[in-house]
Parts: C-alpha cells; sequence; structure tokens
C-alpha cells in the first residue's frame, strides 16, 4: 500500500525531474543521439548491468543498479531500460542515452519478471512471492494497477496488438492471459511444469513457454491454443525467436548449452555449447545475433542466427542473468 | 553404537527438508572454489571421477554409499548417499561424467544441508607444468528460505554459501593431499 504522503513527494519528486529535465533536454535534443543496437545485460552478484554495443561485442557502459538485479525491459519510444532488482525489492531505471540511473521506484513484493507495452505506456512487473502483477504507467510511474495471478509469477510478455498480457505462473505450471485493457484474467492454459520464460512471436501468432522442470517448450497457437512440447536441455529457463519466426533458441541452464529448434516443423536442429549457466538470451534481429546471458561463467555468449554459429564471448559481470527481452534498438 | 546409529538416523529423520519440489527464492547462490594439484590430470580426474568413494578423498565424508535406479524414462541413474562426519547427510543423483573435457556433473536430491535446489560440476583441467592439475568445483543453490525478508537465522543466502563453501574449501585441500600422495 502506498501511503499519501509517499505520493505526494513521488509527484513533487517528478515536478522536479521535469524542471531540472527542461533546459538540458533542449540542448540534448541538438547533440547528436545515440544510434544502434545495445544489449542490457543484469549482472546479480555485482548490481550492475552491464550495455554492450552490439556492433562491436563489446560493453561500452558499466551501471550501478540495486541489489540482484534479474529482469530488464527496454523500450528505443521512452529511451529507458527498467531493471529489477529482487532482493532490494527496486525497479532501476536507466535513461538509455546516457546510461544514468534516473529514478528507482520501490515496490513492495518481488520484483522478477519485466515487459513493456508495445506502446511503452505501461510497465508490467511480475511479483514473484505476492503472486500479483502490477500495471505501472511509465509516464506516472506512481500510477500503479494491480492483478492477482497463479503462484510465483515469472515470465512476461505482451501480444503486439497490446491487448494481451501473458504471464508464466511457474508454481502453478499454467499460462495467465490478461486482458491490458480491465487487467482482469482472460483465461489460463496449462503448459509443462514450472514455466519460467516466456515469449510471443513477432506477429502475435505463437506463444512459447520454457518449462523448466519438465525440460522442454510448449509451442502455443495463440488463436486455437493448440499446444506442442518440444524436448530440449536439462533446466531450460529462457527462449527468444527469430523475426521470421523460424527459429528458437533455448538456454539449458544445467547443460550449458542452447536448444536450436525449427519452428515450422517443431524439431530440434541443433545445440550451441555456450558459456556456464545459460539464463536469458535476446536476438539483435538487425544483425541476426543471439546473445546469451552466462550466470555461471559472468559472461555473453553471441551466436550467429544464420549459420547457428558461437561468433564471441564477451565478459560481462558477476552472475549475469538477463531475464527479459534485453535487446535495444536506438 | 546402534543406540548411537538410531539416535543420529532420528535426527536426520527429522531434520530432511524436501529439495526440488517447492518453490524457492529469485536469486540463485554459487560457490566456485579452485586448487592446482602437483598431480597428472588424469591421475586427479581418476578420483574426481570416483563418484562412489568421495569419502576416499574428502575430509568431511563418512561414507559414500553408491546405487542405481531406473529413472521414470527407464534409464540407469546413479545415485550416492553421502553421510558426513559431522552429522547430516545428502542424496545425490549423478547427471554425467565426462571424460573428454573431464568434467562430472551432479546435484542433490535431499539432505540437510541448509540449502536448495543444488546443482555442481567438478572440472579438471591442464595446468600450468605438464605434471600439474587445476581443479575447479562449482556449485549453484538457493537459500533455504523461500520467502520474503525477514529471513529467519539459519536459512539466509550467508548460511547456505558458508555450508558449501567450508565442503569445498577442506574438500580440495584434502584432494591435493590425496592426488598428490597417490601413486
Amino acid at each position: 500500500m502506498k501511503t499519501l504522503s509517499i505520493k505526494f513527494i513521488k509527484i513533487i519528486q517528478f515536478i522536479a525531474v521535469v524542471l531540472a529535465c527542461l533546459p538540458f533536454s533542449a540542448y540534448a535534443a541538438s547533440a547528436e543521439p545515440i544510434q544502434g543496437s545495445f544489449a542490457y545485460i543484469t549482472n546479480q552478484g555485482d548490481d550492475t548491468v552491464s550495455v554492450i554495443d552490439t556492433a562491436k561485442n563489446q560493453v561500452t557502459s558499466t551501471i550501478k543498479v540495486s541489489k540482484a538485479p534479474v529482469g530488464v525491459a527496454v523500450s528505443a519510444k521512452l529511451h529507458r531500460a527498467y531493471i529489477s532488482n529482487v532482493e532490494s525489492q527496486e525497479i532501476s531505471i536507466i535513461d538509455t542515452q546516457n546510461n544514468n540511473v534516473i529514478e528507482t521506484l520501490k515496490i513492495n513484493g518481488s520484483p522478477v519478471g519485466l515487459a513493456l507495452s508495445p506502446d511503452s505506456k505501461t510497465l508490467y512487473v511480475a511479483d514473484w512471492f505476492a503472486n500479483k502483477v502490477l500495471a505501472i504507467n511509465t509516464q506516472h510511474t506512481d500510477y500503479v494497477r494491480e492483478v492477482n495471478v497463479g503462484d510465483a509469477p515469472a515470465g512476461l510478455t505482451v501480444s503486439p496488438n497490446g491487448r494481451w498480457l501473458y504471464v508464466a505462473n511457474r508454481d502453478s505450471n499454467d499460462i495467465a492471459i490478461i486482458s491490458t485493457k480491465t487487467l482482469k484474467i482472460n483465461k489460463r492454459i496449462k503448459v509443462g511444469k514450472h514455466p519460467f520464460g516466456i515469449l510471443i512471436s513477432i506477429s502475435g501468432r505463437l506463444l512459447v513457454s520454457v518449462n523448466v522442470k519438465e525440460d522442454n517448450v510448449s509451442i502455443i497457437d495463440t488463436k486455437t491454443y493448440a499446444q506442442q512440447k518440444i524436448k530440449v536441455g536439462y533446466h531450460p529457463y529462457c527462449a527468444a525467436m527469430t523475426n521470421d519466426e523460424k527459429t528458437l533458441y533455448v538456454t539449458n541452464t544445467q547443460d550449458d548449452n542452447v536448444t536450436v529448434i525449427d519452428v515450422e516443423s517443431r524439431k530440434v536442429i541443433g545445440t550451441i555449447e555456450v558459456g556456464s549457466t545459460p539464463e536469458g538470451v535476446s536476438i539483435d534481429q538487425a544483425n541476426h545475433r543471439a546473445y546469451v546471458a552466462n550466470w555461471g561463467s559472468n559472461n555473453i555468449s553471441v551466436i550467429d542466427t544464420t549459420t547457428n554459429q558461437l561468433i564471441t564471448t564477451i565478459k560481462t559481470g558477476e552472475k549475469s542473468r538477463a531475464f527479459g527481452q534485453f535487446i535495444l534498438h536506438e | 553404537m546402534k543406540k548411537i546409529l538410531a539416535l543420529i538416523t532420528l535426527s536426520l529423520g527429522i531434520s530432511i527438508m524436501p529439495f526440488s519440489a517447492s518453490a524457492h527464492g529469485p536469486a540463485p547462490q554459487k560457490v566456485e572454489k579452485t586448487i592446482t594439484i602437483k598431480a597428472s590430470p588424469a591421475k586427479v580426474w581418476a578420483i574426481v571421477k570416483d563418484f562412489g568413494n568421495m569419502h576416499q578423498w574428502h575430509p568431511g565424508v563418512a561414507s559414500t554409499k553408491l546405487e542405481q535406479k531406473k529413472d521414470d524414462n527407464g534409464n540407469l541413474v546413479t545415485y550416492r548417499t553421502l553421510t558426513f562426519k559431522s552429522g547430516g547427510n545428502v542424496y545425490e543423483k549423478l547427471r554425467s561424467i565426462d571424460d573428454a573435457s573431464m568434467r562430472i556433473k551432479y546435484e542433490i536430491l535431499t539432505g540437510t544441508l541448509p540449502l536448495t535446489d543444488y546443482n555442481a560440476s567438478m572440472t579438471v583441467t591442464q595446468g600450468a607444468n605438464a605434471n600439474e592439475a587445476t581443479v575447479t568445483w562449482v556449485g549453484r543453490f538457493y537459500r533455504l528460505y523461500k520467502l520474503n525478508p525477514p529471513i529467519p537465522e539459519g536459512q539466509d543466502d550467508a548460511t547456505a554459501v558458508k555450508a558449501i563453501t567450508d565442503i569445498f574449501d577442506s574438500g580440495l585441500a584434502n584432494l591435493q593431499k590425496v592426488a598428490e600422495a597417490a601413486k
């Protein structure tokens, strides 16, 4: 529960930030804007975010955030990266034009998964312990709505048309489909045991959940809800799909590799050895590369999605997780 | 002696915690320790990969009981029960032994250690000199307490990390002695 006084302070802070930014933004607008693709990698062990310029495959910035960062969501529209810090129960908001933390939101819960609506107006935050999802207005961050979901909500994703929010409820073994308008659960779909990562394809046609304790992924048709499970490696965590919707990449935390699935035939077409305990994965669609965050070896494996070969490994921070869609195209 | 054993068994029965069945906290912990041993990697690997004989090199392990059982898919899986000299035990599943990369992987299914969802690997690599091996032991796990703060004493991250750090440090130190003494 937020008290009135906290709200009041937040409003004052907001006004102060707006005032402080006014002369500066006028100046910034005339300066050369940052352009390119960047990976925002959360490092749980040293409370930082590593920013990788994907054109160089180098860490170009390291940002101190709050305690035990895990989830990430990025917005080119707002020039923002949102980071969930599960231990300090906070969201760090990064201005991606200068890579400074400009605001830290206190969350009365344990934020893990994050997702933004396609219009970037709403940030969804999964509260792992309180079994609810918060909907935060990105323009007025003290406007917060919430919805009770299943047990231990983890991964979040929003349909490309912005109408539906999908929540992987790890301990209920299902996905909740929530109307973003009413913030009510429309349907729940049973998937495999312990769904953690979740994604929706660019067309909105396919939904994927990564089922940790069943060692498989569920590929679900969002119209018919027909579901197929595909066996992957041991304790898979996250998945990412190419924008042509042909290839799916799944991280296997306890096998130290990535399973490559041909989406059309629903067949495994390859396995790529990466660093140790791979967790988050996102695709730089413009450059056809998958970035895999390795929690165990504190680095990123970069995969060429046209050849499915490992290109390079980039050292990041302690215990890289990068849970969420973490590639920003500025 | 029988009486003492019965007492130990009783106390274990009470304190054993279910491991993988329930939820855990969202921040996994890691302990990684390395030691350099003046012995050939092949010799060190032979000791490390011997899943049923951990008591022969780890000073904290009183005994190792090896079992093989079929899993749900009908595959034969190897398990061991380690009984600690300090009391308590763990029931572990062998995940893989890879001779090419000299890596063994295993996990804890149940036990008395103050942690959950424990996965570990031990890897032997060639050291800087010909007759030198490096052993790296890595564990990933969660604290025992699964909910929001306040966290009860003895169930926090620090307690879990300390338990594994102690096991790794004492184990690797003695592994070095055993391997260097072996002919």
